[in-house]
């Protein structure tokens, strides 16, 4: 260092001799300068979830922001990601604002078949309907499926998306599968064991037309948006009631079937919901230039 | 007024310089450290109390056996980072890691999280340079009426630059600094000079290219890895720290 300007060391560091990060200050080294500082709340809910700080000094200054969650006292360093994995509060700023930004986080239950006779039907066209599994396709010898599936404890809170996974335990053939899937639209839809066989009780307006080709041991997965909000959007539907989905036959070609018999391990319906995320945050506005 | 202390950043005249430009003014409050250290190496948490009855400011950085150097300001203090999480309360500051094969440093500051706080300090010495804030008597200004104070750290910049490069999808900014020894750092950037600015590990939302930026440290060289999901201007202003993160 030149012998100009103003140093002043650690207690009990030589000062002619101290290293950069023996100093307190050097007249070398620039310093953090707070501007501004303050605290609030943001919420995702309100005002698009942003929060805007003026700052007025005309260039775009560094920032700390640090961020309450959980609203536990318990702040950490922005930007901050909910367990999900979502970047849930960002924090940006310009030339004329600190921005601190909340988003709605997003929660995925997945459920389970549970009591394979409870969850699981199919109707083979000319022969009868069965329960404790599920079979969608045409057999070789002209045997038409149709399938089912129940899932119980349901929650529809803020919901924005669904989709359904059906393990394919075993097949004939190794051609497309063609299928239609409804919902099953009815408030709290019964066990299938019980009452209307699964495939004869009402289905939703919302259809889907699907197709695949996978061997035995594969899972296929597909949206099943519009036909879950279709029944989480009847008047009597409650948070935690029982949901089904069926699945015809549209046209597979003969001998290619899809079955999921006596095991309802690997079929799961996943639903996707949002929650707000409010936070409290702390901010310092620096003196010192980003740009 | 003509009266009071300042000091200028290298390069500009104390006389004419704007107050971005001044490292040292009368009234200006630098953050001053109250702690500072290494978080115990019995990972993977650790607690360190301070007891000042507010939340502080703090930066956590953290490193890893190889001697990088992950930013815990703005990278490990998120909840689900790779390294882990830190985050302070009234009495403590609380660092988790995913592994104890890491260590960490860190520097609890007088300074509040927001303004307020009363924290009495009574000065241990009566030697030294010491500044309070406009209308504090100086002869009885606690610490966080002090604007500086030489008992006292304070993270001094050492270097503090941009650069800005043309990136595809996965780009490292690689930046020698040949301290042989590991710096404290902040790191932010911008996309596409569309004037928003984020601080790294943030995952930016207002250009529609998806950038992140996240960063470590060597003994030797600054590393900022830039991903985007389109082609894209990215603009680093890194600081460097005379402190260290180790």
């Amino acid at each position: 260092m030149s012998d100009h300007g103003l140093k002043i060391s650690k207690p009990g560091v030589n000062v002619l001799e101290a290293e950069p990060e023996e100093l307190v200050f050097s007249s070398k080294y620039k310093t953090m300068r707070i501007e501004s500082r303050g605290s609030g709340t943001v919420n995702s809910s309100v005002s698009s979830g942003l929060v805007t700080i003026p700052h007025r000094l005309g260039y775009v200054p560094m920032f700390m922001v640090h961020v309450d969650p959980n609203q536990t006292g318990n702040y950490v360093m922005a930007p901050y990601k909910s367990t999900s994995g979502n970047q849930v509060l960002s924090t940006y700023a310009d030339e004329t604002n600190l921005y601190i930004k909340a988003t709605a986080d997003t929660t995925t239950s997945t459920y389970t078949i549970g009591d394979i006779d409870d969850n699981m039907a199919r109707e083979v066209s000319g022969v009868g309907t069965f329960t404790g599994g599920w079979g969608v396709g045409q057999t070789s010898g002209g045997g038409i499926y149709y399938g089912a599936v129940r899932f119980t404890g349901v929650a529809s809170t803020n919901f924005i998306s669904a989709s359904l996974s059906l393990y394919i335990d075993t097949r004939d053939g190794t051609g497309d599968v063609k299928m239609t899937l409804w919902g099953i639209d009815e408030d709290n839809t019964a066990a299938f064991d019980t009452g209307t066989p699964a495939t004869g009780r009402t289905k939703t307006t919302a259809s889907d037309n699907l197709q695949s080709n996978f061997g035995a041991g594969n899972i296929w997965e597909f949206d099943a948006t519009d036909q879950v909000a279709e029944i989480f959007g009847r008047g009597g539907w409650s948070s935690g009631n029982a949901l089904g989905l069926q699945f015809w036959d549209n046209g597979t070609a003969v001998n290619n079937v899809y079955y999921q018999l006596g095991s309802g391990t690997n079929t799961t319906l996943e639903v996707v919901g949002s929650t707000s995320t409010v936070a409290n945050y702390k901010y310092t506005i620096f003196k010192n230039q980003l740009e | 007024m003509d009266y009071g202390f300042k000091a200028s950043e290298p390069g500009h005249d104390v006389f004419t310089a704007e107050d971005k430009n001044l490292s040292l003014k009368t009234g200006f409050t630098i953050p001053k450290v109250f702690k500072e250290g290494i978080a115990s190496s019995e990972f993977p948490s650790d607690s360190i109390t301070h007891n000042l009855g507010y939340e502080p400011q703090f930066l956590v950085w953290v490193y890893t056996g190889d001697g990088g150097i992950k930013a815990g300001g703005a990278g490990l203090a998120t909840g689900n980072d790779d390294f882990g999480t830190a985050f302070i309360d009234d009495t403590s500051l609380s660092i988790f890691s995913i592994n104890d094969t890491l260590l960490a440093r860190y520097y609890i500051f007088y300074e509040e999280l927001s303004s307020g706080g009363n924290v009495p300090f009574t000065s241990t010495s009566d030697y030294g340079l010491k500044m309070s804030k406009d209308g504090k008597d100086i002869l009885e200004a606690n610490i966080l009426d002090q604007t500086f104070n030489s008992e006292k750290n304070t993270l001094k910049i050492q270097t503090d630059k941009v650069i800005s490069a043309t990136i595809g999808t996965d780009y490292n900014f690689i930046i020698p600094h040949n301290l042989g020894k590991f710096p404290a750092y902040m790191v932010y950037y911008e996309v596409d000079d569309n004037g928003y600015w984020f601080s790294e590990n943030e995952n930016e939302h207002l250009s529609g290219k998806d950038v992140t930026v996240a960063s470590f440290t060597t003994s030797k060289l600054l590393v900022c890895n830039a991903t985007s999901n389109a082609s894209c201007i990215v603009k680093i202003r890194y600081v460097l720290f005379a402190d260290l993160a180790t």
